[in-house]
C-alpha cells in the first residue's frame, strides 16, 4: 500500500466561473460554499477560469499550501482540460489519477440555460459525486515497455510489398511472410492497370526487385503463420516453412493478406456454360492471347455484390475494371461489339469518369439494368451464348446474342485471413474484411496496439490505394519502433486473486486476449488490456478490479448522485 | 406519491461517444430536464448489473446505460455486450418482481409482465390489475397467517392451562385483572367464577374466532372494534367470519382461475388483514394475561449489552411462550452455580427482535438489537447460543453461527433450521427445553475464542413497557391529561410508528430520522417492533431524549417523566396502539380518521406489515410506507391504496421513501386534523 491510500484524502476544489458560461448560470459561490461542507474536503475556491496560467498556479499552490491529496475542478468537459488539470497536480506532486473533473458546464449550465436553481443544485449533485469518487481514487502508473524493432508484414502482394520496404528502408529489420510460392499476390494474375495502361509486370517488378535485394528484408515465401503470443513491442511469432519452424521476435505487425475474387457459381450460368467467366479469368486470357476476335463481349456488373444480406458492399474496382477490359478488347478486335450492363456505375475520382466517357466513345454499350429483373443468361443451339435483358432506360426487353459473358464479381476475405484474425485477436467486420479501429480516426490501426491493417485486407481496393495504405500503415508501425519504449495503460484491468475461482468468464469475454488463466486464477496481461471493464462488469466473483473505475468508485458516485455520502 | 412526480434518471455515459454526446448537446444549448444525472465509464460495456440495481436500490427512478452506435465501439463490441447484458438486467428485475408484475401462481409460468414492451397479459389471460392485486392479497394472508398461528398458540395455552387445576403446568395466569377485563369485554359473566374457568371461557371465545363454522363475525372484534368501524366493515362486507377461513380463502381465491377482479380481491384482502388484526389483539391480551400486563421498565438496548465475561444467550424470535421461560431458567440458581463450573461471571440473556421485544417489556432484559442486527450479535464471537422461535429468523444465521462457536438453537415445530440444534418445544415440556437451552449455552462458553471476541462499546438506556393500561396509569388512572394536552396543542398529535429494518434503508435510519422530526415538533411517538428497538438504540427512549421534544410537548413529558417516544410492545401489540387510538376516539367521541394522528412503517420489509398496514387503514389511520411495496405495476391497485380507499375507510397509504419528507407530510395531515377539530394549531 503506497503513503497516498494510507493518508486520510484531503480533496481540493476549483469551481470553475469559465467567464460567464458557467458563473452566468450557475450560483459559483453558493456551489463553493456547500462543496466546502463535504466530507474530506479541506479547501474550495471559486476561480473565473481555471484553465488560465493563473488559475493553474492556483492548483500548484493549494496543494502545497493545503497539503492536498485530491483535486478536483468542477468546470468544462474533461475532453478538453483533463490534460492540461493532471498536468498541473503532477507538477505539484500530485499523481494525476487522483484529479477528478466534476463536468458542470456542457452537462450542467449550457444544458438547463433557463433554470438557474435547478442547474446550481445540479452542480452541487455533480461535485458530490466528484467527492465521493475522488475519495477513492488511487495513484496510478503508466508502465514503460521496450519495443522490438523489427516488423512482421504477413503477405507480400503489392500492399505488402510497399510496407515492407518502407520500414526496411527507415531501417527496421522487417519479416515478409508470404503463404505462395512467389511474391506478388493478385498483381501476379492480371494484364493491364487501369487507368494508365501500363501492365502489370511493369508495376510489380521494379517493387519485387527491391524487396528480394533488400538487406532488411528477410523475405519468407511459402510459409504460414502458426501462431502470435505477446503485445505491442514484443510479439514472438512462429511460422511453418516447408514443414519446419521458424520462430522470431518483432515489435509490430502488419496484415495485408489480401483478398480473393468472388466465384460466383451458379449466378448467370458461371459453372454451366464455358462462356461464362470472371473478369479475372478474362485477364488471364489477355495474357495467354487467347481471346481471339468474338463477335459480342458481355459484362454484367454486380454480380454477388450490393446484396441486401452477406456481401452488401461494392465492390469498389468492378466499374473501373469492366470499362478498361472493354476498352482493351474493342483496342484488340475493333469489330466486337461490347455490352457493359450495370446497376449503377461508378466512375468516382478524378481520372475514372473521363475513362468512362472514352469507353462509351470507342462504342461500347452500357446498358442499366435493375436489380429486381436481372439478365439472363441462355445458351442457344449453336453453342453461343444469348444475354436477355430489361434496359430500365428503354423501358424494353433487349437481346444480345454474345460469345462470352464476363461476371464482376467483388473481392472477398480468404479463410486464412478469417483464421488469422482469431490468432491475432483483431476483429473482421460484418462484411468479413478486417475491421480498423476507427473508420476516420484510426483507418490503418487495429484496437489492439501495435497491429496495423493495410491492402485488400482490409476493405477492396485498387492498386493505388492499396500502396497508399500500406504507406499509411508502415508509418504508423515505425511510431513505437522509432520511440523504442511504449508506454502501456494505467486504466487497466486487474484481479483479486484471493476470490478469483478461474471460472474463465473474462478470458471469453475479452476481445484483446488480455486475460489467461493460470494455475486456476485469471491473469491480466497488462500492455494487451484496454480498460474497457467489461470483464469487471461480468465477473460472479467481484474478483477483476477494474482500475480507476472500481465497484466501489462508481458505487460511491451512484450513491452520491441520490444525497448519500 | 404526489401529483408532480419527478423522475430522477441516472445515466451511463461511454466515453467515447455518449459523453461526448452529451458534451455535444451542452455545446449546441440543448436544453433538457436537470434532473438527469451522468456517471462516465469507459465502455457501456463496464456497467455492472450491481451498478443499476444499487442505482434503483438508492432512489433511481430510471436508468439509462448509453454507448456507441452498434458496430463502432471503442472496444470491439463491449456496446453490442452491454445491450445483451440490459436485456438481462431488465428481465431480472422483471423477475426479482418489484412492480408486483411477476406471477408464478401455477406452473404455467412464471409470466413476468411488463406494459413497456406490450406484455400485458399472463399465458391465462390475467392482467397487471390482476396480477398485483393477487400477490398483494397473498402477502396479507401470509403475514395473517403468521400473526394468527403465534396467537393460536398463546390461547391454546390459555386453554390447556385452564384445564388443570394444579400440578406441574409450566404456564399461569400472571395477571388476573387483564383476565378479568378481558372477559367483561367479551361479554362473560365473571362474578363468583375461579380463574382457571374465566380462563377457560376466554380461551375458548378466541379459539372460537378461528373457526366458527357460521358466518358472524369474531368474538374480538365485536368486543373491541368501535361501532362506527364495525358498520363501515359491514358496509363493505369485510367484517372477517373467521381466522383460518380468511386465510383459506385468501389462497383459494388467488389461486389460477378463481378470483381476477382486482376490487373484489383487494376488498377480501382488507378482510384477511382484519382476521390478523383481531389475532394480533388476542396475541397481546392473552400473552398479557400469562404474562402480565407490561408497566413502565429500565433497561439497556444495543450490542453493547453483550458482557464478555458472561454466558451471553440470545433469545430471537416472536413468541413469550418460550423465550419468558427461557429468562426465567437463566435466572434460576441452580443455572447460575453451572457458570461458576465453567469460569463465567453469570448469563446475559439479550433480546433480538420480537421476542425480546417481550421480555425487555416486562423483565427489562436488555435487547442486543432488531431484526437486521442478528447476524451483527453473532459476528460479536461472545454469542454461547441464539435460541429461535419463529419469524424473521434469517436462515444465515446458520452460516454466521458456524464461523464461531455459536450454537443455533430451534424450538418450534414449524421453523427448523438444518444444522441448528432442535429441543422442540411443546405447552408441556416448556421448563425443560428452557432449562437444556440454557445449558447448551453455559457448557459452550468453554469453546468461546477469547482473541475473536469484539462487542462494539455502544449501548444506551431506554425505558420500555408502555402498555395502555401503563400510560392510562402515568396520567394518574385516567385519559383526561392527555387529550387536555392534545386540545390545547401541548401534545400537537400521536404518530404510532411500527415495523421491520429493510436493507433497502440504512438501518435505522428511516425509524430515527422521522421519529426526531415528529418529536421536535411536539408529536408524541409511540410504537412496537423493529421501530421501538431501534428508537430504543438510538437513545430516543430514555429520559435525556426530552431534549429533542419541542418545547411544549418536553413539558408534558418532564410533568409524566416519560420519554417522548414509547415502547409499546412487539409486533403483536400493535393491537395496542389501535386499542389507544379507540379509546382516545371514543373519549372525544369522534370516529378514527378526524384524530390528529398517523401510523408509519419507515423500514417495512415483512408480509406481516403488509397486513398490518392494510388494517390500520380499514380502521381510519393513514399509514406511511418508508418502502415501496410492489404494486407499481397497476396503476388501478396503486389508485385503489393510495386514493380510493379513503372513501371507504377514511385512510389511505401514502409512500415516501424520503423521512423527512414522510415527516413533513405527516405534520400536514395533523395540521389539518386539528383544523378540522377546531383545535389550536
Amino acid at each position: 500500500m503506497g503513503q497516498i491510500e494510507r493518508e486520510a484524502p484531503r480533496i481540493g476544489i476549483f469551481v470553475c466561473h469559465c467567464g460567464i458560461n458557467i458563473g452566468g448560470v450557475v450560483n459559483v459561490p453558493e456551489v463553493v460554499e456547500y462543496a466546502k461542507k463535504l466530507p474530506n474536503v479541506v479547501h474550495a475556491e471559486d476561480n473565473l477560469y481555471t484553465c488560465s496560467s493563473q488559475g493553474l498556479g492556483k492548483i500548484k499552490e493549494s496543494i502545497r499550501k493545503y497539503n492536498l491529496n485530491r483535486v478536483i475542478v468542477a468546470s468544462c468537459t474533461p475532453r478538453t482540460h483533463e490534460p492540461l488539470f493532471r498536468s498541473a497536480c503532477e507538477e505539484a506532486g500530485v499523481n494525476k489519477y487522483l484529479f477528478e473533473m466534476a463536468n458542470i458546464r456542457e452537462q450542467c449550465s449550457w444544458v438547463h440555460m433557463h433554470v438557474p436553481r435547478e442547474a446550481t443544485e445540479k452542480a452541487k449533485d455533480l461535485i458530490r459525486m466528484a467527492v465521493a469518487r475522488a475519495r477513492l481514487l488511487e495513484p496510478q502508473v503508466e508502465v514503460e515497455i521496450d519495443v522490438e524493432p523489427s516488423a512482421l508484414v504477413i503477405g507480400a502482394g503489392i500492399a505488402g510489398m510497399n510496407a515492407a520496404l518502407c520500414l526496411a528502408n527507415r531501417g527496421f529489420k522487417v519479416y515478409l511472410v508470404e503463404k505462395e510460392p512467389d511474391v506478388g499476390g493478385m498483381l501476379r494474375r492480371l494484364y493491364r492497370m487501369y487507368p494508365t495502361g501500363q501492365t502489370a509486370s511493369e508495376v510489380l517488378e521494379p517493387v519485387v526487385r527491391a524487396v528480394k535485394s533488400h538487406e532488411k528484408i528477410e523475405l519468407l515465401t511459402s510459409t504460414i503463420i502458426k501462431s502470435v503470443k505477446g503485445f505491442i513491442g514484443n510479439f514472438d511469432v512462429t511460422a511453418e516453412r516447408a514443414g519446419k519452424e521458424v520462430k522470431f521476435k518483432v515489435g509490430t505487425i502488419i496484415v495485408a493478406t489480401g483478398a480473393v475474387e468472388y466465384e460466383p457459381v451458379g449466378l448467370y450460368g458461371y459453372g454451366k456454360y464455358k462462356g461464362a467467366i470472371t473478369q479475372l479469368q478474362l485477364e488471364e486470357m489477355f495474357r495467354n492471347g487467347k481471346l481471339g476476335k468474338p463477335d459480342a463481349v458481355v459484362m454484367i456488373l454486380c454480380v454477388g455484390a450490393r446484396e441486401p444480406e452477406g456481401r452488401t458492399y461494392c465492390g469498389r474496382i468492378c466499374c473501373a475494371t469492366s470499362i478498361k477490359n472493354a476498352l482493351l478488347i474493342k483496342g484488340a478486335s475493333p469489330e466486337t461489339d461490347v455490352y457493359i450492363l450495370y446497376r449503377d456505375l461508378q466512375a468516382y475520382g478524378k481520372e475514372y469518369e473521363e475513362y468512362h466517357r472514352m469507353a462509351r466513345e470507342a462504342g461500347i454499350t452500357f446498358v442499366n439494368y435493375v436489380p429486381d429483373n436481372p439478365p439472363k443468361v441462355l445458351e442457344e443451339p449453336s453453342g453461343k451464348l444469348k444475354v436477355k435483358v430489361y434496359d430500365a432506360l428503354l423501358y424494353m426487353d433487349i437481346e444480345i446474342p454474345c460469345d462470352l459473358v464476363v461476371l464482376s464479381t467483388p473481392l472477398v476475405q480468404h479463410e486464412y485471413g478469417k483464421e488469422l484474425s482469431r490468432m491475432l485477436k483483431v476483429p473482421l467486420g460484418s462484411d468479413g474484411f478486417f475491421l480498423e479501429a476507427h473508420v476516420k480516426l484510426r483507418p490503418v490501426d487495429f484496437a489492439t496496439d501495435g497491429i496495423y491493417v493495410c491492402g485488400t485486407a482490409h476493405s477492396p481496393k485498387d492498386v493505388s490505394e492499396s500502396v497508399m495504405q500500406a504507406y499509411a500503415a508502415a508509418s504508423r508501425a515505425s511510431i513505437p519502433m522509432a520511440m523504442g519504449r511504449v508506454k502501456s495503460e494505467a486504466i487497466i484491468a486487474s484481479v483479486y486473486e484471493d476470490k478469483c475461482m478461474g471460472c474463465g468468464l473474462c478470458k471469453d469475454l475479452c476481445k484483446f486476449g488480455a486475460i489467461v488463466i493460470e494455475g486456476r486464477r485469471a491473469k491480466v496481461i497488462a500492455p494487451l488490456c484496454k480498460g474497457c471493464g467489461m470483464c469487471a462488469a461480468s465477473c460472479p466473483s467481484n474478483s477483476l478490479i477494474m482500475k480507476h473505475f472500481t465497484d466501489h468508485q462508481v458505487i460511491a458516485q451512484i450513491n452520491a448522485a441520490f444525497g448519500g455520502m | 406519491m404526489g401529483t408532480g412526480f419527478e423522475p430522477r434518471i441516472l445515466v451511463f455515459l461511454c466515453n467515447w461517444c455518449s459523453y461526448v454526446g452529451a458534451d455535444l448537446a451542452g455545446v449546441s444549448r440543448i436544453q433538457y430536464p436537470p434532473n438527469v444525472i451522468p456517471i462516465r465509464v469507459m465502455c457501456s460495456g463496464r456497467v455492472d448489473p450491481k451498478f443499476v440495481i444499487e442505482a434503483f436500490k438508492r432512489g433511481a427512478d430510471g436508468i439509462l446505460v448509453t454507448g456507441c452506435h452498434l458496430g463502432d465501439c471503442h472496444y470491439i463490441d463491449g456496446n453490442y455486450m452491454a445491450e445483451v447484458r440490459m436485456k438481462f438486467v431488465k428481465e431480472f428485475l422483471g423477475e426479482a418482481g418489484l412492480r408486483g408484475l411477476c406471477c408464478k401462481i401455477c406452473m404455467m409460468g412464471p409470466c413476468k409482465l411488463d406494459p413497456a414492451v406490450g406484455v400485458v397479459r399472463t399465458i391465462c389471460g390475467a392482467d397487471v390489475d390482476t396480477v398485483v392485486a393477487r400477490s398483494l392479497v397473498r402477502s396479507i394472508a401470509g403475514g395473517c397467517a403468521a400473526h394468527a398461528d403465534h396467537a393460536f398458540e398463546a390461547a391454546h395455552t390459555l386453554y390447556l392451562l385452564s384445564k388443570r387445576e394444579s400440578g406441574n403446568f409450566p404456564y399461569k395466569v400472571t395477571d388476573e385483572e387483564k383476565l378479568k377485563t378481558v372477559a367483561k369485554k367479551l361479554g362473560i359473566e365473571i362474578e363468583g367464577k375461579k380463574v382457571s374457568d374465566i380462563a377457560k371461557e376466554v380461551s375458548e371465545k378466541a379459539l372460537e374466532d378461528y373457526g366458527r363454522v357460521h358466518s358472524e363475525t369474531l368474538n374480538f372484534l365485536r368486543a373491541y372494534a368501535p361501532k362506527k368501524r364495525i358498520e363501515i366493515f359491514e358496509k363493505l362486507g369485510v367484517l372477517p367470519r373467521a381466522i383460518w377461513r380468511e386465510i383459506c380463502e385468501a389462497m383459494h381465491r388467488t389461486t389460477t382461475g378463481v378470483d381476477v377482479d382486482p376490487t373484489n380481491l383487494l376488498l377480501h384482502g382488507v378482510r384477511t388483514a382484519l382476521a390478523d388484526c383481531y389475532a394480533e389483539l388476542i396475541a397481546t391480551e392473552l400473552q398479557d394475561v400469562l404474562f402480565g400486563t407490561p408497566k413502565p421498565v429500565e433497561a439497556v438496548a444495543n450490542l453493547g449489552v453483550l458482557d464478555a465475561k458472561k454466558v451471553n444467550l440470545i433469545i430471537h424470535g416472536h413468541n413469550p411462550l418460550l423465550s419468558m421461560k427461557v429468562v426465567e431458567a437463566a435466572t434460576s440458581e441452580e443455572m447460575l452455580s453451572l457458570t461458576k463450573d465453567v469460569g463465567a461471571e453469570g448469563i446475559n440473556v439479550a433480546g433480538i427482535c420480537c421476542t425480546g421485544n417481550e421480555v425487555l417489556m416486562r423483565f427489562g432484559v436488555p435487547a442486543a438489537g432488531n431484526v437486521l442486527h442478528q447476524e451483527m450479535a453473532l459476528a460479536t464471537g461472545a454469542i454461547e447460543a441464539m435460541v429461535v422461535d419463529y419469524q424473521c429468523i434469517f436462515p444465515a444465521v446458520m452460516d454466521v453461527a458456524k464461523c464461531f462457536h455459536t450454537k443455533l438453537i430451534t424450538t418450534m415445530p414449524v421453523a427448523k433450521i438444518p444444522g441448528a440444534i432442535h429441543l422442540e418445544w411443546s405447552p408441556e415440556k416448556a421448563d425443560e427445553v428452557a432449562k437444556e437451552t440454557v445449558k447448551t449455552a453455559i457448557e459452550n462458553f468453554k469453546n468461546r475464542d477469547a482473541g475473536r471476541v469484539y462487542i462494539p462499546d455502544v449501548k444506551n438506556k431506554c425505558i420500555a413497557g408502555f402498555s395502555v393500561e401503563a400510560i392510562v396509569k402515568a396520567l394518574g388512572g385516567t385519559l383526561e391529561p392527555l387529550l387536555k394536552a392534545v386540545k390545547n396543542g401541548d401534545i400537537y398529535g400521536i404518530v404510532g410508528i411500527v415495523g421491520c429494518n429493510n436493507p433497502k434503508v440504512t438501518q435505522d435510519s428511516g425509524h430515527v430520522t422521522i421519529a426526531k422530526e415528529l418529536i421536535a415538533n411536539n408529536v408524541l411517538t409511540l410504537g412496537t417492533g423493529c421501530w421501538s428497538i431501534a428508537a430504543a438504540k438510538h437513545g430516543l427512549m430514555s429520559l435525556d431524549a426530552q431534549k429533542l421534544a419541542g418545547e411544549r410537548l418536553r413539558g408534558i413529558l418532564e410533568a409524566l417523566k416519560i420519554p417522548p417516544c414509547l415502547h409499546m410492545g412487539s409486533c403483536v401489540d400493535n393491537s395496542r396502539i389501535l386499542n389507544a387510538v379507540f379509546a382516545v376516539a371514543e373519549a372525544l367521541g369522534v370516529d378514527v380518521p378526524d384524530l390528529p394522528i398517523f401510523g408509519s412503517a419507515p423500514e417495512a420489509m415483512s408480509e406481516k406489515a403488509v397486513a398490518i398496514g392494510t388494517w390500520f387503514v380499514a380502521h381510519g389511520v393513514n399509514v406511511h410506507l418508508g418502502t415501496v411495496p410492489p404494486v407499481l405495476g397497476s396503476e388501478k391497485v396503486t389508485r385503489l391504496l393510495t386514493e380510493d380507499i379513503v372513501k371507504h375507510t377514511g385512510a389511505r397509504f401514502v409512500v415516501e421513501p424520503d423521512p423527512k419528507k414522510a415527516a413533513s407530510l405527516i405534520l400536514e395531515h395533523i395540521a389539518n386534523r386539528r383544523k378540522a377539530l377546531g383545535l389550536s394549531s
